[in-house]
């Protein structure tokens, strides 16, 4: 069997920019370190998609420059906020795409 | 699924279509004229998950149910970051979702990779820190003074967890 074990910096370098991104996390069990890694290495314009919906890591993806469209059904934080705040900021300015699907 | 499409009845009629690039209204092929909306599938380059153990082979016990056995098999590249690379995980042991070898390309060892978010079973939100969070994210140049503290300020995840999970939150792993 092949060792899949690698970095978190390898693991990320498999993310090309301009590409399409799943996950399926809200404020419990988001990829956090994997994302933040992402944004280390300056990946760009990906298009991401939360299924079901998502969190903090949807709102993180915006706010660091890493995704240029969202899919998802919603953006919620919890009782923190009532929405994604760089998410709400992105797209009522047209920084980003969102688009209803998930 | 590896289907193409998905017909879907509800959407006929809207303007919504007028927005996207997705879908388009197709007549039934069988008997060729009633309309529903034909959406293209979605095929994902990458799918990225976190969960609670994982073996270097790739098979992967998440530790709480989950939608990724159905997000795996869509995508092309399937990366799991973990709390634990154990020795050997098997279907019959796992806790909520199991992903086989098959399925997964890509393990990496992140401890608290959740954080501030919580993981299921481990460890909770961290609620100070997500204020912090929705407190930087008002604007843009409070989001960025957070990145660079709290993102390229930090040269990758271990110096992360030193710097920012604080000790009760590691106080909140439960051992098995």
């Amino acid at each position: 069997m092949r060792d899949k074990l690698t970095t978190m910096s390898d693991a990320a370098s498999r993310v090309k920019s301009g590409s399409r991104l799943a996950m399926s996390a809200n404020l419990e069990r988001p990829p956090m370190a994997f994302l933040r890694e992402l944004a280390r290495q300056r990946v760009r314009e990906l298009r991401v998609i939360g299924v079901v919906g998502g969190d903090l890591n949807l709102d993180f993806v915006v706010g660091a420059g890493v995704a240029s469209a969202i899919d998802t059904c919603s953006v919620t934080m919890g009782e923190f906020a009532r929405t994604g705040p760089n998410f709400a900021r992105y797209v009522q300015a047209g920084r980003v795409r969102s688009l209803d699907n998930t | 699924m590896g289907v193409p499409y998905v017909p879907v009845l509800g959407l006929v009629g809207t303007d919504l279509l007028a927005r996207r690039d997705d879908m388009v209204v197709a007549p039934d092929p069988f008997d060729g004229k009633t309309l529903t909306v034909v959406a293209k599938a979605m095929r994902p380059d990458v799918a990225v998950f976190h969960a609670h153990q994982a073996d270097r082979q790739g098979n992967v016990s998440f530790g709480y149910p989950s939608e990724a056995l159905i997000l795996a098999e869509a995508s092309a590249h399937v990366i799991v970051t973990v709390e634990q690379v154990v020795d050997r995980v098997i279907e019959k042991e796992a806790i909520g979702t199991f992903l086989p070898s098959i399925l997964v390309d890509t393990i990496v060892h992140a401890p608290f990779g959740a954080h501030p978010g919580g993981l299921t079973g481990r460890y909770p939100i961290d609620r100070d820190a997500m204020a912090a969070y929705v407190a930087a994210a008002r604007d843009d140049a409070s989001f960025a003074r957070y990145l660079d503290e709290q993102v390229f300020g930090v040269v990758d995840h271990l110096a992360y967890v030193e710097r920012f999970v604080p000790d009760a939150i590691r106080a909140g792993v439960q051992r098995r």
